[in-house]
């Protein structure tokens, strides 16, 4: 498996996982805010560039070639 | 008239004619006018798709939610860029498969994958019904924002007469392309209304928005927490988990001519790495919730909230960008809800009968099923009601059909298939309406294993029977996958 996978699993468990980590669903504040808010935006903003680990990857690029000779050629 | 009632109008046609000039050019086909003729780039893509995660629902309900549930809200932050993720991957999937064999709804996919008329027929009807409630929701929320502004229930009807007639008359002219052009004002407006709002009314009401949460530390430390109750941890879960598969495996039909309107699989895909961004900004009016908890009243309507606390610390014009706001969250989703359903009653409901023909009955369904949301949401504003307490929950029952229809092979026939979708929906009825069922777990994803087991049962007696898997003709279409 790809180690992007893995780096993008992380942010994807930890959103899954909000609601059952006592050290986040709990009544204290974190920088002013409750800290459901801030651990939920926090992992929602690391999906983007644990999603451009794939997008901006020379493999993906070669696809997006292969793919732009492909249209080109119907 | 008022400042506000003023305001408000100006917006609705200003709202109104953008929509209007999108238009590239007279058509009656109806790929031009659902997908755009599979033609936009990333930016357009993004205000499209970003289109769908505000409606009134977000503006007006999320600082409800809060107001009555605390941090259980947040529930609705995750859950678009969850499944965004997944949707990277499914996203390139579709939109080659859909492109290459021509289809432009939902129920075309299922139709064509399953080689079944009944299961599209079937999935548009639901389709349809279970969207007409949520077509009524966002007029009813504009009404209710005039209303709740003017204090007036005449100024709220005739508003949203007004601004209704205008959409269905953009859309009918300009199709998804009037619902794009329309984004941009909408998004636009919405952020800078909500920012200001954001800041503004903490600060106004209790010193700011670390002041706020400060004082509800020592006031409501409960609204800080996910616990037992309504808005406990297993509704939180359980809401994010259906929500997260039904925007993952595209059940809401009206996502489909969003994503097959792009001109290549790049820009599905660009859209699903920076929409989770954009994402956290359903944050905002949760902000504004919290903020009321500390002013006003415990009964106070909760959808009335974010005006309530507008019209108290701002000027009446304001409150008038404040509704326009809501207008264009109700406005722009309408927009595209309509090209969602019209496009299944004429593609997938009413036999065909010719390309024109089928667009003419696209045309005339904008028209009737705008007609029909518009009249109940005046005369009669509870009878739709209870159906949106099926909307997520019933097309979450399309969830397995639509993920066993991105394999290339069909591995399990329609009959299956078919039984599983209509034991799900007769479960999720049960529950809602049937009165055994008083939990706090979605009842969408409680439905959905004994639609699994439905269909796995089909299965079985399937290949009991002899029944091979099939390789159908999409799978040359997906020989061109997002790499991975």
């Amino acid at each position: 498996m790809r180690p992007q996978y893995l780096i993008l699993a992380v942010p994807v468990v930890a959103l899954v996982a909000t609601v059952f980590l006592p050290f986040v669903n709990t009544a204290t504040l974190w920088f002013g805010l409750p800290s459901v808010m801030v651990w939920t935006a926090l992992w929602v903003l690391a999906t983007c560039p644990a999603l451009c680990l794939f997008e901006f990857s020379s493999r993906q690029r070669e696809a997006d070639r292969a793919e732009a000779l492909k249209a080109g050629e119907h | 008239m008022s400042a506000t009632l003023a305001v408000t109008l100006i917006g609705i046609a200003v709202i109104a004619l953008l929509g209007f000039l999108g238009r590239r050019k007279a058509t009656s086909d109806l790929s031009e006018w659902t997908v755009g003729g599979r033609k936009f780039g990333a930016m357009t893509m993004w205000f499209l798709q970003a289109g769908e995660v505000f409606t009134t629902f977000t503006f007006l309900g999320m600082a409800g939610l809060a107001f009555t549930g605390g941090v259980a809200a947040l529930y609705a932050l995750p859950y678009i860029p969850l499944a965004y993720v997944g949707l990277y991957f499914l996203g390139p999937i579709i939109w080659h498969r859909a492109r290459e064999r021509g289809h432009l709804t939902q129920a075309d996919f299922l139709t064509d994958f399953y080689d079944s008329k009944l299961l599209g027929t079937l999935t548009a009807i639901f389709g349809v019904v279970f969207l007409l409630p949520y077509l009524q929701l966002q007029i009813t929320g504009l009404g209710l924002a005039v209303q709740l502004a003017t204090g007036d229930t005449t100024s709220s009807n005739v508003s949203i007469v007004i601004a209704f007639v205008l959409v269905v008359a953009f859309v009918l002219w300009a199709g998804i392309r009037g619902v794009a052009t329309t984004s941009y004002l909408k998004d636009a407006l919405m952020l800078i209304v909500l920012l200001v709002l954001t800041i503004a009314i903490p600060a106004h009401f209790n010193g700011g928005i670390g002041a706020t949460f400060h004082k509800l530390m020592a006031s409501h430390p409960d609204f800080l927490t996910v616990h037992s109750g309504d808005f406990g941890t297993g509704w939180f879960f359980s809401s994010m988990i259906a929500s997260t598969l039904g925007v993952l495996f595209m059940t809401l039909p009206h996502q489909w001519p969003a994503l097959l309107s792009a001109e290549s699989p790049k820009a599905v895909r660009r859209n699903y790495v920076f929409l989770p961004v954009y994402s956290i900004a359903l944050a905002l009016p949760m902000i504004i919730g919290f903020a009321g908890i500390l002013v006003l009243k415990q009964n106070t309507d909760s959808n009335a909230i974010l005006l309530t606390l507008t019209q108290q610390a701002f000027p009446d014009w304001f409150t008038g960008l404040v509704v326009v706001g809501t207008a264009s969250a109700a406005m722009v989703p309408a927009a595209g809800l309509l090209v969602g359903m019209s496009s299944l009653i004429a593609r997938n409901i009413v036999p065909r009968k010719g390309e024109r023909s089928q667009y003419w009955v696209n045309q005339g369904s904008v028209v009737v099923l705008t007609g029909i949301a518009l009249v109940l949401a005046i005369a009669r504003p509870d009878l739709l009601a209870n159906l949106l307490l099926l909307t997520y929950s019933g097309l979450d029952q399309l969830i397995p059909a639509i993920a066993l229809a991105l394999f290339a092979r069909r591995m399990i026939g329609v009959r299956p298939v078919l039984a599983g979708l209509l034991a799900g929906e007769a479960v999720v009825i049960w529950l809602t309406f049937g009165g055994a069922y008083s939990g706090h777990i979605n009842v969408g994803l409680i439905a959905l294993v004994p639609n699994l087991v439905v269909i796995a049962s089909g299965a079985a007696i399937e290949r009991a029977g002899g029944y091979r898997t099939t390789e159908v003709e999409v799978a040359e279409a997906d020989e061109a996958r997002v790499v991975s």
